[in-house]
C-alpha cells in the first residue's frame, strides 16, 4: 500500500543528509512502528512522506508510492490528496486551529476535498465526531478546540484525518502528549479505525512499549538511517542490530558505557551508528546493505553481511 | 488546629458548579478591568454625544460678534470664543468628526497593515525583505512627522488629513501582525490546512490571520486614541484641518492665545475633551493589552 523507496533527504547547500536510503512498505490494515530517539529523522520521514518538508530541506532521491501511484516523484514534486494520506498531529491543540469552530475544520477538509456541498460535508463532520467516540457530537461540533480535552482534541484530530477515508494515514507521536488513560482509549480507537478502513498507518512514536502493542511491524531509525526492520515481535525479542539491542537495553538495564559516553556523532558516510557501536570495524566506512536476517526481518548492518569485507553488497 | 478538610455542615455547603459560574461571571468583568470599564464608559457617552449631540446644540458655525468671549454660563455651557460661537456647539460638532477620523484610521491602518504583515510573514523571503525595510524607513519618521510632511504634500482636505495619519501607522500594524505570523505559521494546524489542500492564499487569510490579529487589535484601540491626538496637534499648528471647521485641535490653536487674556475657557474645554477621549481609548488598550503593551 504504502511504499517508500531510498527516500533520502538533505540540508540545502550541504553534504549533509538527513535520510538516508530510508525504504518500508506498510500494507493495507497494518500498523508500522517508526521507532528512534530523537534527531534520528522520524519526523523528517513523515514529513518527507507528506511532501511538506520544512524550507532550507531538499529532496534528494528516492520516491513514495500510495497504491502504485508515485506520490513524491524523484524531482521531489508532490501529488497527494487528502484520500490517500492524511497525517495525526503530536500536539493535537496545536494542530487545531484555535479560531475555527472544530465541526467546520473537519467539513472545511470534506469540502476541499470532496467538493459536497456544505451542509453534507457539516453532516458527515458531526457523524465522523460521533464515529471517533465524541458524546454529543452535534454539540462539540459547534465548539473552539479551547473548550474541549487534550484527549478530545485528539479525538477530533484523528476524526478529520479520517473524514476522507485516506489509505495511508501517519501518526506523528499522536498519543505523545496524552496521559496514559487517554493513550489507550487513543490506541483502541485507531486500531479499530484501522480495521475497518484498511488504512496503512505509519504510528511513529519513542514508546517502544505503544510498539509492542499497537504495532504489527516495526521499523528502528537512527541519525537518519533505517537500522532494522521487521514484525515487531521478531524486532523486539530477537534484535539483530547492535543499534536495536542497546535501544531495549536502555528501557530496563544500563547500557554499555562505550555507548552511552559517547554523544550523536556520526560520519558523513558510512554506518550512521558505527560512532558508537562497540562491534564497528573497517567494513562499517561504507554504508550497510539491508540484510535479511530472518522471516521479513532485515538489519542494515555488516555484522550480518555474508563476507565481513568492506565491499558493499548493495 | 483545624481540619483541613472540615466536613459540610448541611445543605448550605454543597457545590453547584452553575451557581458558581454565574456569581462569577456577574461580578467579574468590571471588577477585574475597572480602567477597561471607565474606559468604556467615557467612549459609550462619547458616542452618544457624537450621533446625537450635534442635533440639539446651536450652529458651530454661527457667528455672534456681540456675544464674543461670555464665560461659561447657562445659555452657554463651555462660553463663547472671539466670534461669539458657542464653544459647547463647537465642541459637541467636533466629537462627532474626530472620533470617526480616529476610528476610521484605526481601522484602515489596522486592515492594510495586518494584510501587509501577513504577506510579509507568510511569504517570506525577498517579499519580507522589500516590505520589512520599507516598514523600517517609514518608523524611521516618527508618526506625527510623517502625517505632516505628508499633509503638507497631498493638503489638507479633511479625508487628506485621515489619509495621512493612517499612512503614518500602518508600519506599527505591519510589524505586530508579521511578528505574530512567524510564530503561527510554524504551528501544526497551519500545516494540517496545507495538508487538507487549502491553496496558501487561503491558509493564509483564513488560519494565520485570524490567530494573528490579538496584538494588532489591541494595537487600533491604541491607535485610535493617538490618531484623534495626532489629527488634533496637526490642526494646532495651523496643517491639518482648516478652521472654521469645527475641530478640537483648530479650536484649541483658536484659543490658546486668550489664556493670557483670561478667556481660559476657549481652548481648555475642547482640550480636555481631546484628553478624555485619547485616555479612553488607552484605558481599553492597556487593560486588555497586559502587559508589554
Amino acid at each position: 500500500m504504502l511504499e517508500v523507496n531510498d527516500l533520502t533527504i538533505g540540508v540545502e547547500h550541504s553534504p549533509l543528509s538527513l535520510l538516508r536510503e530510508v525504504s518500508f512498505t506498510v500494507e493495507a490494515g497494518q500498523i508500522m512502528g517508526l521507532v528512534g530517539e530523537s534527531g534520528s529523522g522520524k519526523t523528517m520521514a513523515s514529513l518527507a512522506i507528506m511532501g511538506i518538508l520544512p524550507p532550507g530541506i531538499e529532496f534528494r532521491e528516492g520516491s513514495v508510492a500510495v497504491d502504485g501511484r508515485a506520490l513524491v516523484a524523484a524531482d521531489g514534486v508532490v501529488r497527494r490528496t487528502a484520500e490517500e494520506m492524511a497525517m495525526i498531529f503530536q500536539h493535537p491543540r496545536s494542530a487545531l486551529n484555535p479560531t475555527m469552530r472544530v465541526g467546520r475544520q473537519i467539513s472545511r477538509v470534506i469540502r476541499i476535498n470532496q467538493g459536497v456541498p456544505a451542509e453534507e460535508a457539516q453532516q458527515r463532520a458531526v457523524q465522523m465526531l460521533a464515529h471517533v467516540g465524541i458524546p454529543g457530537a452535534q454539540r462539540v461540533a459547534k465548539a473552539y478546540p479551547h473548550q474541549l480535552s487534550g484527549g478530545m482534541c485528539q479525538r477530533v484530530m484523528i476524526a478529520m484525518a479520517l473524514s476522507c477515508r485516506p489509505k495511508v494515514l501517519i501518526a506523528d507521536e499522536a498519543t505523545t502528549a496524552l496521559d496514559v488513560t487517554i493513550q489507550a482509549q487513543i490506541f483502541d480507537l485507531i486500531r479499530d479505525l484501522v480495521a475497518e478502513t484498511q488504512a496503512a498507518v505509519v504510528f511513529i512514536t519513542h514508546d517502544l512499549a505503544a510498539v509492542a502493542e499497537m504495532c504489527d511491524r516495526v521499523t528502528v531509525m537512527y541519525g537518519g538511517q533505517v537500522m532494522e526492520t521487521g514484525d515487531t515481535r521478531s524486532v523486539l525479542t530477537n534484535p539483530q542490530h547492535p543499534y536495536t539491542r542497546f535501544l531495549l537495553d536502555a528501557i530496563e538495564r544500563e547500557v554499555d558505557p562505550r555507548v552511552e559516553e559517547k554523544g550523536v556523532n556520526f560520519a558523513l558516510s558510512g554506518c550512521r551508528f558505527a560512532h558508537r557501536c562497540p562491534y564497528a570495524f573497517e567494513a562499517c566506512r561504507e554504508f550497510p546493505p539491508m540484510v535479511r536476517v530472518g522471516d521479513s526481518h532485515y538489519a542494515s548492518c555488516f555484522l550480518h553481511a555474508e563476507e565481513r569485507s568492506s565491499s558493499v553488497t548493495a | 488546629m483545624t481540619e483541613p478538610f472540615p466536613a459540610s455542615s448541611g445543605d448550605d455547603a454543597t457545590f453547584d458548579p452553575t451557581e458558581f459560574d454565574a456569581t462569577l461571571t456577574r461580578r467579574s468583568f468590571v471588577r477585574r478591568n475597572p480602567l477597561a470599564s471607565a474606559g468604556i464608559t467615557i467612549l459609550a457617552l462619547y458616542i452618544l454625544l457624537a450621533v446625537f449631540g450635534p442635533s440639539f446644540v446651536a450652529d458651530p458655525l454661527s457667528t455672534d460678534p456681540a456675544s464674543a468671549f461670555q464665560s461659561p454660563s447657562a445659555d452657554h455651557w463651555f462660553g463663547t470664543d472671539q466670534f461669539g460661537r458657542d464653544v459647547f456647539a463647537r465642541a459637541v460638532h467636533s466629537a462627532r468628526l474626530d472620533l470617526t477620523i480616529g476610528v476610521t484610521v484605526a481601522l484602515a491602518a489596522m486592515v492594510i497593515g495586518s494584510l501587509i504583515g501577513l504577506i510579509a510573514g507568510y511569504w517570506g523571503g525577498w517579499v519580507d525583505e522589500v516590505i520589512m525595510r520599507i516598514t523600517d524607513v517609514v518608523l524611521a519618521f516618527p508618526g506625527f512627522v510623517l502625517a505632516l510632511i505628508l499633509v503638507a504634500v497631498i493638503g489638507n482636505s479633511i479625508p487628506n488629513v485621515a489619509v495621512a495619519v493612517t499612512v503614518a501607522y500602518i508600519p506599527y500594524f505591519v510589524r505586530l501582525t508579521r511578528a505574530e505570523v512567524l510564530s503561527q505559521r510554524e504551528m501544526e494546524y497551519v500545516d494540517g490546512a496545507r495538508l487538507a489542500g487549502n491553496p496558501p492564499w487561503r491558509t493564509a487569510l483564513r488560519h494565520v490571520l485570524p490567530n494573528s490579529l490579538e496584538s494588532s487589535l489591541v494595537q487600533a484601540t491604541l491607535v485610535a486614541g493617538w490618531s484623534i491626538l495626532t489629527v488634533a496637534g496637526l490642526a494646532f499648528l495651523g496643517v491639518g484641518i482648516r478652521p472654521p471647521t469645527a475641530e478640537w485641535g483648530v479650536m484649541v490653536a483658536e484659543g490658546a492665545p486668550q489664556i493670557i487674556t483670561g478667556q481660559w475657557w476657549t481652548s481648555l474645554f475642547p482640550g480636555g475633551m481631546i484628553v478624555l477621549a485619547v485616555m479612553a481609548f488607552h484605558f481599553i488598550g492597556d487593560e486588555f493589552g497586559g502587559e508589554g503593551y
